[in-house]
Formats: structure tokens, C-alpha cells, sequence
């Protein structure tokens, strides 16, 4: 009985240093990602609240429409962030297709093809595009840029070995238990979600702080919708100037923004942004697209839009995307 | 290079430590399970006590202006509490790990909220720094063989020393010198013979003055000292107090307080002797810990001195 125990022991104080080593370095800790399951499979909601409510798998993988790339000379380059995860080649009726995350947004475009039919597609979530677009000088002069389609992460030691360790089971369960405890006894929630309201939903916190200026809440000025509009009348002469025929804007609303039940003080950016009449931009007004659509276009566990959003949004873009490829 | 005391302490004589370095040391299943056990408790007073308590006396001490009298005395209570389960959780994890490897550590705390006057707290509280400064200060200055005046000399130097040591700030040199000014006070008058009280009364005045010293002690600076007791003293009775908690949190915050002096009092040094029992009870403070634990990176207080 003694040897099992000593061999236990041995064993759990191996796999402690391990643990410590993967977090400590991030070298392995890079390597231990790629084989790890995903912590947002759950939702980022889920993910941040911890609460049991929320818990179930996203519908996530590559969201194909097309098998075959398009014979349509059409270039399509994105600009987009964690809303076109589940995106590639395979979802738009293009020929070529490049994706350009915001964190990575290059400091020019030189692959440009003048014979192509070059589309930009710029997209962001409603809560980040305040701070996006008001200083949108997206492309200059200078390097080529990368592609980038993965989450990118970005941790502490300390971060890296909660993400290691609470990243399965049975401890996904025993943070979930803590979670009810303390919502339960001490109405509290994680810092980074609101408490669930008599909806029984949850929402990032920047979303519904009002004093943040990612929230759907927060007071924006006219002068201010102003200042970004100018901003991306700048943008698009200069993207045109090197070598983009058509550049779209859609901003991706807020769940909040969508939701009867949450519709009083919400400020509209998205809507007062791509309907201003001084915007030169093309736009994809998704909060009209999906306002006008009685399907549910978000998960309840997660900020971002789902398979019925991405279809909605999808099909919109591929109607336009075939037009300009027949003109 | 001793690590698992290093930063915070017990402050370790060479004499106790470096021959338990040299000599061979043998797997013990024994020390094992009461080491294991002795940081889970300590684990446990740092993340659900110390760092719950930090909760509000953050919120207060970094918000004076807007704090009330009743939330910035419950706030001095808990900073008492806070700092005790803070320092005395990390010598548990320290003795604990050392234990684990065969090295025994001496004690730092022995029940510090229990003593009946500021001697005794000194001879409670911290014991590795305070007798370091008795045996490397305090006696080769003369200690109490010397003068009536030299004596009190010699106590000013040790605590304004021992207050200069938490930091360059005139708020720990303040702390300092208040508890060498009352420990001469008790020394000269014989206080502890001469007060006719009971050993609760003893016990609650002392902690009392305990409490108010550690105002300078957490205080960011002087002003916010001062401000401090502006509060106390504009206290009413319509003053809210729960600040970051519900009712219950508070309830619960004050239950951990309890049973933590029952536990500490009843328990202190005896041990646990059957290994099921220890096993239970490190894996039950293991579960408290993570359900009921506040992980928002929240160093030793120590860590800093």
C-alpha cells in the first residue's frame, strides 16, 4: 500500500512541475494551447461568469457555404476581429479572401491586384468601434501585412496556470459551484459580467457599465458620431487611392442594442454611425439586417453572433459580393 | 538561501537553521501530512479571511472622503484581522513547507490577540523580529539592566527601529513609537499588576489599543490617518456599513472571525494525531479555500517590508 502511495505521490508532484514549468514558459505554454481544448467552447460569457446556467457548447468550426473557390476575380480583404472566427475562403463566393484581425491591422496593402476586383470589408463589434474608428488611419504607406485567425494570448505566469488547470473537468464544475455559491449567497458575480437581471441573462460588463465607453449605455455625443464619420470619409478616399474599388463598414451590434427589454438608454452607435448621411463609406447595417429579422442572431452564453446571425449576415454579404462580381 | 521563509519570515537564526541544512533528511509521512495540512490553513486565513477582509478595508482606507465613521471602524477591526491572517497565513504556508522537507521553523504568532497588555503582544506578535530586536538591540544597548532613563531610551530606539523597518514612512515610525511609548507607560506603572480588570477586559483593552495603533500602520499617509479619525469621530447612527457586501457576506465575514479565534484558542499547538484526520481536514480547508477564497492577486501585505 505504501509503494501505490509513493508512486501517487511521485506522479502528482510530476505533474505539478509540469504544470508550473508550461506556465512559466511560454514557449511550452504556446505549444500547450495548441493541443488544449478551447476555453470559450463554452461561451465567453460562460467563461467570465463561471455560472452553470450559461454553460453549454458553442456551435463553432469553419462555417462553409462554398466548395469551390469563385471564379469572379473578386479580392476580398477583411478587417474584422472575433466575430469572423468561424469564417474562411470557404464562406464567401471570392477568389481570394484575407482576413486582417484589428490587432494586426498592416501599415499597407501592396499585394493589391489591379485587374481584380478589390473589396474591403470593414468590420467591428459595436463595443470596440467608438475607439476603432474614431482615429481610423487603417492603411499607410510601408510593411505587408499578416494574417492572423487565431486567438491571440497574451498572459501572465499567473493567468497561464489558472488557464492550464481550470480549463477541464471535474474543475470546470467546482468553478461553476463556486460561482452559484457565491451569486446565490453573496450576490456576487465575476467583475468581468453583470449579474444576472430578472431576464436571466448575462452580459460582458463593459456592455452594460455605463461608465465605459465600450458600453451600449454610455453617452456618445453628436460631435463625436461626427468626428468618426469625418474619420472614415479619410479612410475611404485613401483605401480607394490604393486600390480598393468598394469598401463596406458594418459594425456588429451589441445583443443588448437588439433586445426589446434593453433597448431604453441604449446609445445607437452602430445604427447613428452607418445611417449618417454624411458617411461616404458603403455600410452593412447588421443592426438593421438583424432588427428586422425575428430570429435570435446571438448566443445567450456567449457576446457573439450565432450559426442564425452569421447566416443572416453571410447571405447578405455573398448578394452583394455575387453583384459586384457579375458587374 | 532558504526560500520558503525568505520574504516574510519567521526570521530564521543561523543556529536553528543551517544544521538542519547539513543534516540528511529523511522522507517522513508524518511531517508530510502535518506540513501539507499547516499550509492548507494557511491558504485558507489568506485567500477567505485576510483577502475578504481586504475587500472593504480597500474600499475604505482608499476612500476616506467618501467612508462614514461606522464603515471606517469596521474597516480598522478587519485591517486587524486582515494583517494578522495575512502574515500569520504565510508563516503557516512557510513552517508548513518546510515541514514537508524536514525542516522545522520556529513560530511567529502565539495567539497575539489574546495577550492582556502590549508586552505580552510583543511577545506574541511576530516573535522571530521582535526577539531579533531584543537579542541584536535591545540587550547589547543595555536592555534593562541599565538606568531608569536608559531604559526608556532604549525601548524608543528598538520600536521607532522596528516601526523604520516596515518602511521610510512617519506613519510606521508613529506605529513604533506608540507601542514603545505604552509599553514604557505599562513597564513604569506596572500597569498589568496594578489594573484591578479581569483577563477579558485585559485582553479587550489591549486589543483596543492594538486596533488604534494600526490605523498609522494602514493608513496610505498622514493625512489619510488623520482623516481616519475624522471619520471615527463623525460616526452616527443612521451610518450604513456593507459597502462591498450583502448582509450575509458580512454575516459570514464575521463568522470566520469567530470561529478563526475559537479554532485558533482551543487548537493552538496541540496536534492532529490521527493521519485520517489530518488528511480530512487538509482536504476540507483545500475545498473552503477554493470555493470561499477571493483570487484577485492579492500579495502578503509583508511581501512589502
Amino acid at each position: 500500500m505504501k509503494g501505490i502511495f509513493k508512486i501517487l505521490g511521485l506522479l502528482f508532484g510530476l505533474f505539478l512541475i509540469l504544470i508550473l514549468a508550461v506556465s512559466s514558459n511560454s514557449k511550452w505554454f504556446n505549444y500547450f494551447i495548441d493541443f488544449a481544448p478551447n476555453p470559450y467552447r463554452y461561451g465567453d460569457v460562460f467563461y467570465y461568469s463561471s455560472l452553470p446556467k450559461y454553460k453549454s457548447k458553442l456551435n463553432r468550426g469553419k462555417f462553409c457555404l462554398y466548395k469551390q473557390r469563385a471564379n469572379n476575380n473578386i479580392n476580398l480583404t477583411v478587417i474584422g476581429d472575433s466575430y469572423f472566427r468561424d469564417f474562411d475562403s470557404c464562406s464567401f463566393n471570392v477568389q481570394n479572401y484575407n482576413f486582417i484581425h484589428w490587432d494586426n491591422v498592416p501599415d499597407t496593402i501592396n499585394y493589391l491586384n489591379k485587374n481584380d476586383i478589390n473589396i474591403l470589408i470593414i468590420e467591428t463589434t459595436e463595443r470596440y468601434s467608438l475607439w476603432r474608428l474614431v482615429n481610423s488611419n487603417l492603411i499607410v504607406e510601408g510593411k505587408k501585412h499578416t494574417h492572423i485567425d487565431s486567438v491571440k494570448v497574451d498572459l501572465n505566469s499567473e493567468d497561464k496556470l489558472q488557464y492550464i488547470v481550470t480549463n477541464y473537468e471535474p474543475f470546470i464544475s467546482l468553478k461553476s459551484l463556486k460561482a452559484q455559491i457565491y451569486l446565490n449567497l453573496f450576490d456576487k458575480v465575476d467583475g468581468r459580467v453583470s449579474k444576472p437581471d430578472i431576464y436571466n441573462n448575462v452580459f460582458l460588463k463593459e456592455v452594460t457599465d455605463t461608465n465605459s465607453i465600450y458600453s451600449a449605455y454610455y453617452n456618445i455625443s453628436d460631435t463625436y458620431i461626427d468626428n468618426i464619420v469625418e474619420s472614415l470619409n479619410l479612410s475611404d478616399k485613401k483605401l480607394k487611392s490604393i486600390g480598393f474599388d468598394y469598401i463596406y463598414l458594418s459594425i456588429v451590434p451589441n445583443s443588448v442594442g437588439l433586445n426589446k427589454y434593453y433597448k431604453k438608454n441604449y446609445n445607437y452607435v452602430a445604427n447613428r454611425i452607418m445611417q449618417d448621411k454624411k458617411l461616404q463609406m458603403q455600410t452593412i447595417n447588421t443592426y438593421k439586417l438583424f432588427n428586422n429579422s425575428d430570429l435570435c442572431a446571438y448566443y445567450y452564453n456567449d457576446s457573439h453572433w450565432n450559426r442564425t446571425g452569421q447566416i443572416l449576415w453571410l447571405t447578405y454579404v455573398n448578394e452583394i459580393l455575387n453583384k459586384k462580381g457579375k458587374n | 538561501m532558504y526560500f520558503p521563509q525568505l520574504v516574510a519570515g519567521p526570521i530564521e537564526r543561523p543556529q536553528n537553521l543551517i544544521h538542519q541544512l547539513k543534516s540528511k533528511i529523511y522522507f517522513n509521512y508524518d511531517n508530510f501530512l502535518n506540513g501539507i495540512f499547516r499550509m492548507s490553513v494557511g491558504f485558507f486565513k489568506k485567500v477567505v479571511i485576510a483577502d475578504r477582509l481586504a475587500l472593504y478595508t480597500d474600499n475604505v482606507f482608499n476612500n476616506l472622503n467618501s467612508a462614514n465613521g461606522l464603515e471606517t471602524i469596521i474597516a480598522t477591526f478587519f485591517f486587524s484581522i486582515q494583517i494578522y491572517c495575512d502574515f500569520s497565513g504565510y508563516t503557516d504556508i512557510a513552517i508548513g513547507a518546510s515541514k514537508i522537507i524536514g525542516i522545522k521553523l520556529m513560530e511567529n504568532f502565539n495567539l497575539p490577540y489574546f495577550s492582556k497588555s502590549i508586552g505580552e503582544f510583543w511577545k506574541r506578535w511576530h516573535i522571530s523580529l521582535s526577539s531579533w530586536f531584543k537579542d541584536y538591540l535591545y540587550i547589547p544597548l543595555g536592555g534593562n539592566k541599565s538606568g531608569k532613563f536608559k531604559i526608556i531610551f532604549n525601548i524608543i530606539i528598538v520600536f521607532s527601529l522596528s516601526g523604520f523597518w516596515h518602511g521610510a514612512k512617519w506613519n510606521f515610525i508613529i506605529w513604533g513609537l506608540l507601542h514603545g511609548i505604552v509599553l514604557i507607560f505599562e513597564k513604569s506603572t506596572r500597569l498589568h499588576n496594578n489594573l484591578k480588570f479581569n483577563k477579558i477586559t485585559k485582553i479587550i483593552l489591549t486589543f483596543t489599543f492594538v486596533n488604534f495603533a494600526w490605523i498609522f500602520f494602514r493608513a496610505n499617509n498622514l493625512n489619510d490617518t488623520l482623516l481616519t479619525f475624522k471619520n471615527i469621530a463623525s460616526i452616527k447612527l443612521t451610518d450604513t456599513y456593507l459597502l462591498c457586501f450583502n448582509n450575509i457576506e458580512f454575516i459570514f465575514t464575521f463568522l470566520l472571525i469567530i470561529g478563526l479565534f475559537i479554532t485558533e484558542y482551543l487548537f493552538n499547538n496541540k496536534k492532529v494525531k490521527s493521519r485520517l484526520h489530518l488528511i480530512s481536514l487538509t482536504i476540507f480547508f483545500v475545498i473552503c479555500s477554493y470555493l470561499f477564497g477571493e483570487f484577485y492577486s492579492k500579495q502578503f501585505i509583508y511581501f512589502q517590508f
